[in-house]
Protein backbone atom coordinates (compact mmCIF):
# COMPACT_ATOMS: atom_id res chain seq x y z
CA UNK A 1 0.00 0.00 0.00
CA UNK A 2 1.64 3.40 -0.94
CA UNK A 3 1.48 6.33 0.60
CA UNK A 4 -1.53 7.86 -0.53
CA UNK A 5 -3.41 4.92 -0.30
CA UNK A 6 -2.76 4.87 3.15
CA UNK A 7 -4.09 8.25 3.77
CA UNK A 8 -7.27 7.28 1.90
CA UNK A 9 -7.48 4.41 4.07
CA UNK A 10 -6.96 6.25 7.28
CA UNK A 11 -9.07 8.82 6.58
CA UNK A 12 -11.97 6.22 6.13
CA UNK A 13 -11.43 5.15 9.45
CA UNK A 14 -11.18 8.32 11.00
CA UNK A 15 -14.34 8.61 9.66
CA UNK A 16 -16.48 5.90 10.12
CA UNK A 17 -19.41 5.67 8.23
CA UNK A 18 -19.18 8.86 6.36
CA UNK A 19 -18.55 7.73 2.70
CA UNK A 20 -21.15 5.35 3.21
CA UNK A 21 -23.47 7.83 3.95
CA UNK A 22 -22.40 9.83 0.82
CA UNK A 23 -22.59 6.95 -1.19
CA UNK A 24 -26.50 6.58 0.06
CA UNK A 25 -27.32 9.73 -0.68
CA UNK A 26 -25.80 10.30 -3.96
CA UNK A 27 -25.97 7.43 -6.32
CA UNK A 28 -29.25 8.06 -7.65
CA UNK A 29 -27.91 11.54 -8.04
CA UNK A 30 -25.13 10.54 -10.46
CA UNK A 31 -27.01 7.92 -11.80
CA UNK A 32 -30.23 9.86 -13.23
CA UNK A 33 -27.44 12.25 -14.14
CA UNK A 34 -25.28 9.52 -16.19
CA UNK A 35 -28.42 8.04 -17.20
CA UNK A 36 -29.69 11.48 -19.07
CA UNK A 37 -26.38 12.54 -20.65
CA UNK A 38 -25.60 8.65 -21.88
CA UNK A 39 -28.88 6.80 -22.19
CA UNK A 40 -28.11 3.75 -21.71
CA UNK A 41 -28.38 1.75 -18.89
CA UNK A 42 -25.20 -0.25 -18.40
CA UNK A 43 -23.53 2.91 -19.21
CA UNK A 44 -24.64 4.86 -16.56
CA UNK A 45 -24.55 2.53 -13.79
CA UNK A 46 -20.54 1.83 -14.62
CA UNK A 47 -20.18 5.45 -14.77
CA UNK A 48 -21.83 5.73 -11.46
CA UNK A 49 -19.80 2.98 -10.20
CA UNK A 50 -16.26 4.93 -11.56
CA UNK A 51 -17.52 8.20 -9.93
CA UNK A 52 -18.03 6.97 -6.52
CA UNK A 53 -14.66 5.00 -6.49
CA UNK A 54 -13.31 8.58 -7.29
CA UNK A 55 -15.00 10.05 -4.67
CA UNK A 56 -13.95 7.05 -1.87
CA UNK A 57 -10.38 8.08 -3.18
CA UNK A 58 -11.23 11.82 -2.86
CA UNK A 59 -12.42 11.94 0.22
CA UNK A 60 -9.81 13.15 2.32
CA UNK A 61 -9.39 15.53 0.53
CA UNK A 62 -12.65 17.68 0.69
CA UNK A 63 -12.44 20.74 3.54
CA UNK A 64 -16.54 21.94 2.67
CA UNK A 65 -19.06 19.34 2.68
CA UNK A 66 -21.10 21.64 0.04
CA UNK A 67 -18.18 21.12 -2.36
CA UNK A 68 -19.22 17.46 -2.36
CA UNK A 69 -22.86 18.02 -4.78
CA UNK A 70 -20.79 20.32 -7.44
CA UNK A 71 -17.81 17.96 -7.32
CA UNK A 72 -20.28 14.74 -7.79
CA UNK A 73 -22.19 16.16 -11.19
CA UNK A 74 -18.93 17.84 -12.66
CA UNK A 75 -17.12 14.47 -12.40
CA UNK A 76 -20.08 12.43 -13.78
CA UNK A 77 -20.31 14.80 -16.27
CA UNK A 78 -16.73 14.32 -17.17
CA UNK A 79 -16.73 10.82 -17.03
CA UNK A 80 -19.40 10.61 -19.26
CA UNK A 81 -17.86 12.77 -21.85
CA UNK A 82 -15.51 10.40 -21.65
CA UNK A 83 -16.61 7.28 -22.12
CA UNK A 84 -18.60 8.78 -25.17
CA UNK A 85 -15.23 9.95 -26.61
CA UNK A 86 -13.96 6.21 -26.25
CA UNK A 87 -16.91 5.39 -27.88
CA UNK A 88 -16.67 7.44 -31.03
CA UNK A 89 -13.35 6.45 -31.68
CA UNK A 90 -14.18 3.21 -31.50
CA UNK A 91 -16.48 3.72 -33.69
CA UNK A 92 -14.27 5.65 -35.70
CA UNK A 93 -11.92 3.12 -35.93
CA UNK A 94 -13.63 -0.07 -35.96
CA UNK A 95 -16.81 0.71 -38.37
CA UNK A 96 -20.47 1.35 -37.78
CA UNK A 97 -21.18 -1.06 -35.52
CA UNK A 98 -24.86 -3.01 -35.88
CA UNK A 99 -26.38 -1.19 -33.28
CA UNK A 100 -25.32 2.79 -32.77
CA UNK A 101 -25.88 5.36 -30.04
CA UNK A 102 -28.53 6.49 -31.66
CA UNK A 103 -30.75 3.83 -32.57
CA UNK A 104 -29.84 2.20 -28.80
CA UNK A 105 -31.17 6.44 -27.69
CA UNK A 106 -34.58 5.75 -29.95
CA UNK A 107 -35.04 2.60 -28.44
CA UNK A 108 -34.39 3.90 -24.33
CA UNK A 109 -37.34 4.03 -22.34
CA UNK A 110 -36.51 6.30 -19.15
CA UNK A 111 -38.10 4.72 -16.42
CA UNK A 112 -39.28 7.56 -14.53
CA UNK A 113 -41.20 9.23 -17.87
CA UNK A 114 -44.80 8.48 -17.90
CA UNK A 115 -46.14 5.75 -20.32
CA UNK A 116 -48.06 8.43 -22.51
CA UNK A 117 -45.35 10.50 -23.10
CA UNK A 118 -43.23 7.52 -23.66
CA UNK A 119 -43.30 7.97 -27.44
CA UNK A 120 -42.34 11.83 -27.93
CA UNK A 121 -39.78 11.42 -24.68
CA UNK A 122 -37.91 8.24 -27.13
CA UNK A 123 -38.30 11.05 -30.17
CA UNK A 124 -36.48 13.74 -27.80
CA UNK A 125 -33.43 11.38 -26.65
CA UNK A 126 -33.06 10.27 -30.02
CA UNK A 127 -32.57 13.94 -30.99
CA UNK A 128 -30.70 14.67 -27.50
CA UNK A 129 -27.64 12.04 -28.61
CA UNK A 130 -27.60 14.08 -31.80
CA UNK A 131 -26.18 17.49 -30.04
CA UNK A 132 -23.15 18.11 -28.59
CA UNK A 133 -21.93 16.33 -25.52
CA UNK A 134 -21.21 20.03 -23.59
CA UNK A 135 -24.84 21.36 -24.91
CA UNK A 136 -26.54 17.86 -23.78
CA UNK A 137 -25.05 17.76 -20.10
CA UNK A 138 -26.32 21.52 -19.69
CA UNK A 139 -29.84 20.44 -21.15
CA UNK A 140 -29.56 17.67 -18.77
CA UNK A 141 -28.49 19.39 -15.59
CA UNK A 142 -31.09 22.21 -16.34
CA UNK A 143 -34.38 20.19 -17.23
CA UNK A 144 -33.45 16.28 -15.34
CA UNK A 145 -31.35 17.71 -12.26
CA UNK A 146 -33.41 20.92 -11.76
CA UNK A 147 -30.14 22.98 -11.60
CA UNK A 148 -30.29 26.42 -11.90
CA UNK A 149 -27.95 28.25 -14.02
CA UNK A 150 -25.45 29.35 -11.53
CA UNK A 151 -25.57 25.66 -10.18
CA UNK A 152 -24.88 24.18 -13.95
CA UNK A 153 -22.25 26.94 -14.52
CA UNK A 154 -20.35 26.20 -11.35
CA UNK A 155 -20.50 22.53 -12.14
CA UNK A 156 -19.36 22.74 -16.00
CA UNK A 157 -16.97 25.42 -14.77
CA UNK A 158 -18.00 28.25 -16.98
CA UNK A 159 -19.81 31.61 -16.41
CA UNK A 160 -24.11 31.73 -16.36
CA UNK A 161 -24.35 33.33 -19.58
CA UNK A 162 -21.75 30.70 -21.02
CA UNK A 163 -24.24 28.16 -20.22
CA UNK A 164 -27.46 30.32 -21.04
CA UNK A 165 -26.10 30.17 -24.59
CA UNK A 166 -25.54 26.51 -24.07
CA UNK A 167 -29.05 25.78 -23.58
CA UNK A 168 -30.03 27.97 -26.23
CA UNK A 169 -28.66 26.04 -29.21
CA UNK A 170 -29.78 22.81 -27.39
CA UNK A 171 -33.17 23.79 -27.27
CA UNK A 172 -32.62 24.93 -31.22
CA UNK A 173 -30.64 22.05 -32.05
CA UNK A 174 -33.37 19.59 -30.25
CA UNK A 175 -36.05 21.93 -32.32
CA UNK A 176 -34.33 20.60 -35.07
CA UNK A 177 -33.83 17.40 -34.69
CA UNK A 178 -37.16 16.36 -33.80
CA UNK A 179 -38.73 18.88 -36.56
CA UNK A 180 -36.45 16.58 -39.17
CA UNK A 181 -37.28 13.22 -37.43
CA UNK A 182 -41.39 14.07 -37.42
CA UNK A 183 -41.10 14.98 -41.65
CA UNK A 184 -39.55 12.22 -41.89
CA UNK A 185 -42.29 9.84 -40.46
CA UNK A 186 -45.03 12.19 -42.41
CA UNK A 187 -43.52 10.89 -45.94
CA UNK B 1 -54.59 15.28 -36.18
CA UNK B 2 -51.39 17.27 -34.51
CA UNK B 3 -48.99 19.37 -36.48
CA UNK B 4 -45.20 18.75 -36.87
CA UNK B 5 -44.80 22.20 -34.33
CA UNK B 6 -47.51 20.06 -32.18
CA UNK B 7 -45.80 16.91 -31.65
CA UNK B 8 -42.54 19.28 -31.27
CA UNK B 9 -43.94 21.01 -28.42
CA UNK B 10 -45.38 17.25 -27.05
CA UNK B 11 -42.01 16.28 -27.46
CA UNK B 12 -39.93 19.00 -25.69
CA UNK B 13 -42.21 19.04 -22.59
CA UNK B 14 -42.52 15.05 -22.59
CA UNK B 15 -39.61 15.16 -20.13
CA UNK B 16 -41.55 17.52 -17.46
CA UNK B 17 -42.70 16.33 -14.39
CA UNK B 18 -40.40 13.19 -14.71
CA UNK B 19 -39.50 10.89 -11.96
CA UNK B 20 -35.98 10.90 -11.33
CA UNK B 21 -34.46 7.06 -12.13
CA UNK B 22 -32.79 5.52 -9.26
CA UNK B 23 -29.56 3.54 -8.94
CA UNK B 24 -30.01 -0.37 -9.09
CA UNK B 25 -30.17 -2.01 -5.60
CA UNK B 26 -27.24 -4.19 -6.36
CA UNK B 27 -24.80 -0.90 -7.27
CA UNK B 28 -23.79 -0.08 -3.90
CA UNK B 29 -22.51 -3.40 -3.21
CA UNK B 30 -20.67 -3.63 -6.20
CA UNK B 31 -19.32 -0.14 -5.15
CA UNK B 32 -18.21 -1.28 -1.81
CA UNK B 33 -16.39 -4.80 -3.68
CA UNK B 34 -14.57 -2.67 -5.78
CA UNK B 35 -12.83 -0.82 -2.78
CA UNK B 36 -12.15 -3.31 -0.53
CA UNK B 37 -10.06 -5.47 -4.12
CA UNK B 38 -8.44 -2.05 -4.59
CA UNK B 39 -7.36 -1.49 -1.42
CA UNK B 40 -6.31 -5.07 -1.07
CA UNK B 41 -4.00 -5.26 -4.21
CA UNK B 42 -0.32 -5.36 -3.56
CA UNK B 43 2.23 -3.67 -5.07
CA UNK B 44 2.84 -6.28 -7.76
CA UNK B 45 -0.51 -6.50 -8.73
CA UNK B 46 -0.55 -3.29 -9.67
CA UNK B 47 2.00 -3.57 -11.69
CA UNK B 48 1.04 -6.75 -13.14
CA UNK B 49 -2.41 -4.67 -13.56
CA UNK B 50 -0.58 -1.57 -15.11
CA UNK B 51 1.47 -3.67 -17.46
CA UNK B 52 -1.47 -5.63 -18.99
CA UNK B 53 -2.83 -2.98 -19.98
CA UNK B 54 -3.51 -3.21 -23.64
CA UNK B 55 -1.81 0.56 -24.58
CA UNK B 56 1.45 -0.32 -22.08
CA UNK B 57 1.84 -3.88 -23.51
CA UNK B 58 1.51 -2.59 -27.56
CA UNK B 59 3.41 0.19 -26.50
CA UNK B 60 6.22 -1.89 -25.12
CA UNK B 61 5.91 -4.24 -28.57
CA UNK B 62 6.35 -1.45 -30.83
CA UNK B 63 9.20 0.56 -28.46
CA UNK B 64 11.27 -2.94 -29.26
CA UNK B 65 10.47 -3.17 -32.61
CA UNK B 66 11.69 0.39 -33.37
CA UNK B 67 14.76 -0.97 -31.16
CA UNK B 68 15.35 -3.47 -33.74
CA UNK B 69 14.83 -1.99 -36.74
CA UNK B 70 16.89 1.16 -35.94
CA UNK B 71 19.56 -1.79 -34.91
CA UNK B 72 19.57 -3.38 -38.46
CA UNK B 73 19.55 0.22 -40.39
CA UNK B 74 22.47 1.71 -38.15
CA UNK B 75 24.37 -2.31 -38.77
CA UNK B 76 23.17 -1.58 -42.71
CA UNK B 77 24.73 1.75 -43.18
CA UNK B 78 28.04 0.93 -41.36
CA UNK B 79 28.26 -2.21 -44.43
CA UNK B 80 27.38 0.14 -47.18
CA UNK B 81 29.92 2.86 -45.44
CA UNK B 82 32.68 0.18 -45.46
CA UNK B 83 31.93 -0.84 -49.20
CA UNK B 84 31.63 2.53 -50.17
CA UNK B 85 34.53 4.08 -49.05
CA UNK B 86 36.54 0.98 -50.73
CA UNK B 87 39.25 0.84 -47.98
CA UNK B 88 40.20 -2.03 -46.69
CA UNK B 89 41.51 -3.00 -43.23
CA UNK B 90 45.15 -3.44 -44.35
CA UNK B 91 47.08 -3.04 -40.62
CA UNK B 92 49.46 -5.78 -40.01
CA UNK B 93 48.33 -8.34 -38.15
CA UNK B 94 50.53 -8.04 -35.09
CA UNK B 95 48.51 -4.59 -35.20
CA UNK B 96 45.10 -6.13 -35.05
CA UNK B 97 46.10 -8.40 -32.04
CA UNK B 98 48.48 -6.28 -30.85
CA UNK B 99 50.79 -8.40 -30.97
CA UNK B 100 54.25 -6.98 -29.82
CA UNK B 101 57.31 -6.71 -32.00
CA UNK B 102 59.94 -8.43 -30.64
CA UNK B 103 63.65 -7.47 -31.69
CA UNK B 104 65.69 -10.73 -32.08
Amino acid sequence: MNGIDADISRWHAEHPGKFETWVHSSKDIVYNTALGIMLNEADAEDITQDVLLSLYKKAPSFREESKVSTWLYRITVNRCIDVQRKKNRKIKWWGKQDKTDEDEAFHFEHPGVLVEKQEHAKALFAALKKIPQDQRAAYVLHKMEDKSMQEIADILNRSTSAVESLLSRANQGLRSHLKTYYESQLK
Amino acid sequence: MDTIETKIEQAMHSIDGYKKAEAPGSLQAKVFAKIYAASSKSVWMNIASFISRPAVALGCIALIIAVNVAIIFSAEEEVKTYYATGIEDNRPVFDIYEIEIQEP
